[in-house]
């Protein structure tokens, strides 16, 4: 048994995306009409060359008539799916299978979420598989990754402030990229000892070391690989797609490792073995990671290979992955910034 | 995420956000993202790049 991947089968020919914020004044039909617009317009394309939809969104409506009715689809395939913060990617995931495939033609991957003005704080909507018998504990999405960070530093023999400064560092360094980004939610660079010493969120966790909530929708238009120089010079090529679930069991185990996540690991090197990657810092240009929390980005940066194990923290301070670093690590940040779990960003591609 | 590989790798980002990598040597992206928390999450990696591989 085993994934044979797609590399190289499919392309991206197009792609919109709206800003991300808080859009009081917009509702997610206008999130999506813009996003997709933008999308159709860069492919030069219209919504009627389009086979079939995937939709993601998590917490911004049910079936494909989230879609179909704002498009004024004249009954084509849509299919709204949602798998927590990574529901924009299974999108494009489908997308790209259901081309691969020989299925359809052109299909387009769109995400949109709508989660300022939905009367509470955080996702809504939403609630995390439990096992029906009380076994998972009530935690705050800060709380769950705060428990990255002291795990870290005992490992690798950090002392608290030490690796505070790490995380701060993250944290500044993707301001630093969302102030050059019209499309990000928060576009002011932030001084390092603001970071540091803004109010503690939970644990180490301080407002900057959370990512924000927002608004906003993506859209992309795949075809078959042969195809795509028909619609545009620049294709972006699909080399691999790689996801896992895992065992959800973590928590209930005592000797749980918070320094590594195993799905990451797992996905990780399935995907470089699709795209035939052997040594990824050195062959990747760019990476866009989940930047949920400041630990969370500390620990993918060795889960993804892009560090040795014990030393992120080393790469994180010398700026190997600042924007002008050899691996500039989220040079877009649409957020990385405060508030609790996931922003449109994520769920949107 | 992706859309901003898309960018990256186009050469279309504005210029105080763009990489140098690309233009250098490696031409792929990863973007990544995962869903739910340590100890209970699923975790997505996608690898894109602007050639076709020889």
């Amino acid at each position: 048994m085993s994934s044979h991947g797609i590399r190289d089968r499919v392309a991206i020919v197009g792609m919109g995306c709206t800003t991300f914020g808080e859009h009081w004044t917009r509702s997610a039909d206008d999130l999506l009409i813009d996003a997709v617009g933008e999308a159709v317009t860069s492919a030069g394309i219209t919504l009627d060359d389009i086979d079939a939809f995937w939709l993601g969104t998590q917490a911004s409506g049910v079936s494909g008539l989230t879609l179909s009715r704002p498009l004024h689809l004249q009954y084509k395939p849509v299919t709204r799916l949602e798998n927590m913060c990574a529901t924009g990617s299974e999108a494009l995931r489908n997308a790209c299978y259901a081309v691969a495939s020989g299925a359809y033609d052109v299909a387009m991957a769109v995400g949109v979420e709508k989660l300022k003005d939905s009367g509470m704080s955080g996702l809504s909507g939403t609630t995390m598989p439990g096992a029906g018998d009380d076994s998972r504990g009530e935690i705050t999405a800060p709380a769950n990754f705060s428990l990255l960070a002291p795990a870290y530093a005992a490992k690798y023999g950090l002392s608290e402030e030490e690796l505070k400064d790490v995380i701060t560092r993250i944290a500044w360094k993707n301001h630093v990229n969302g102030a050059r980004n019209p499309r990000a939610q928060f576009r002011k660079e932030v001084p390092l000892e603001r970071i540091r010493s803004a109010p503690i969120v939970a644990g180490m966790l301080g407002v900057f070391d959370c990512s924000g909530v927002s608004d906003g929708s993506a859209a992309a238009i795949v075809v078959r690989a042969e195809d795509a120089y028909k619609y545009t010079d620049k294709p972006i090529f699909v080399k691999a797609l790689s996801f896992v679930a895992g065992p959800a069991d973590g928590l209930l185990d005592p000797e749980y490792d918070f320094t590594t996540f195993p799905e990451v690991v797992a996905s990780a090197q399935e995907a470089y073995r699709q795209a035939g990657i052997t040594d990824p810092r050195a062959e990747i240009a760019l990476a866009e990671v989940h930047d949920c929390f400041t630990p969370t980005e500390l620990v993918l940066m060795e889960d993804l290979g892009f560090s040795e194990r014990g030393q992120a923290w080393k790469d994180v301070t010398s700026g190997a992955f600042d924007l002008d670093g050899s691996l500039p690590v989220n040079p877009g940040t649409g957020d990385s910034r405060p508030s609790v779990t996931p922003s449109a960003r994520r769920a949107c591609a | 995420m992706m859309f901003e590989a898309w960018l990256q790798l186009r050469g279309e980002a504005p210029p105080e956000r763009t990489v140098r990598t690309p233009a250098e040597g490696p031409s792929l992206a990863l973007t990544h993202n995962l869903g739910g928390g340590p100890g209970e999450c699923v975790s997505f990696v996608s690898v894109v790049g602007n050639q076709l591989t020889d």
